[in-house]
């Protein structure tokens, strides 16, 4: 009866060039997209408060924003926050008056929210990260979600 | 009963030409993923430096953000993560508002919600191809560049790009 032979496992100069290439390739993808920052999350996560606005909602929107409603990112699904508290005007808009210049004026079919969402994340000195990962800040434009409705809103600030 | 010669005999493994094909057939995706990956940095590294100045308007801005861009802010394009500069100037301005008159001639005032910015960016550039790049990010100007820095993001276009005197 043949005994089991011992495989043995040779190694080459192409293997070694392989494992090279291929050590490099992982490198030089984690430096090019600083993947060692984006990946770690942090520990100690920070509390902010998140203010919106949404300019020219429906007023059947309008009535459908909670407070106490979770508020998620639309696509991702990440959590964005809570919602503190939110405010609403009749839209604002410019029109031109008879001499062409801007004038404010006020659509009373729409409406203009303001809000507020308490939201954690990470503060790094380039900005404040969401899940440690995803940056937002003044002037980010969002599509939020929660159980009762669907809104696009502006960044104002980040306090 | 078996000749002790076999149970020596070492199974001789012959090195065909399919795993020739197939080796360099993995190298060169492998080359070519990391050539495609690296490439812009490896440029970097072997090509002449160039302080330069470019400037970008971002226009239609909401007034309160009017000073949410500091001098000092570190740009960084939002789709690349590439790092492309530090901000040295802002300037803003009411934005343009068009109207006409009850003649129908255009006129042209302040818009009183919305203003422009224009960034002055200093950076690091190489030129390959004609082109400054910054950290691998080409910048001309015309070009859209979508931006952010610590306490704002937003779009706007390179309105020109020059080495710094």
């Amino acid at each position: 009866m043949k005994k089991g032979k011992k495989i043995k496992l040779r190694f080459n100069v192409i293997d070694f060039i392989i494992i090279i290439i291929v050590v490099g390739c992982i490198a030089g993808i984690v430096y090019r997209y600083n993947l060692v920052d984006r990946l770690i999350i942090d520990s100690k996560k920070d509390t902010v408060q998140v203010h919106f606005v949404a300019f020219s909602v429906s007023k059947e929107l309008e009535d459908k924003l909670s407070v106490g409603d979770e508020f998620y990112l639309e696509g991702s699904g990440e959590l964005l926050g809570t919602l503190k508290s939110s405010d609403s005007s009749d839209a604002v808009l410019i029109v031109s008056d008879e001499n062409g210049k801007p004038v404010i004026s006020y659509n009373k079919e729409l409406k203009d929210i303001q809000g507020i969402i308490s939201c954690s994340g990470v503060k790094r000195d380039n900005g404040f990260f969401i899940a440690g990962t995803k940056f937002i800040a003044p002037g980010s434009e969002l599509v939020l979600e929660s159980i009762n409705v669907r809104i696009s809103v502006i960044i104002t600030e980040i306090s | 009963m078996y000749d002790n010669d076999n149970e020596k005999t070492k199974k001789k493994k012959s090195f065909n030409i399919a795993d020739v094909v197939i080796i360099l057939l993995i190298v060169s995706i492998i080359g070519y993923i990391a050539y495609t990956v690296v490439s812009s940095y490896a440029n970097d590294f072997f090509e002449d430096k160039y302080n330069v100045e470019y400037t970008v308007k971002l226009s239609g801005v909401m007034k309160d953000f009017e000073n949410n861009i500091k001098i000092g802010d570190t740009v960084t394009e939002t789709e690349s993560l590439s790092e492309i500069g530090k901000v040295v100037d802002v300037k803003t301005s009411p934005s343009i508002y068009i109207g006409s008159d009850q003649n129908g001639k255009t006129v042209t005032s302040d818009n009183p919600l919305f203003i422009d910015i224009v960034i002055t960016v200093e950076a690091e550039a190489t030129l390959p191809d004609g082109i400054f790049t910054v950290n691998g990010y080409r910048i001309t100007a015309g070009k859209d560049i979508s931006l952010r820095v610590p306490d704002f993001i937003g779009k706007g276009t390179c309105t020109g790009i020059a080495e710094a005197k």
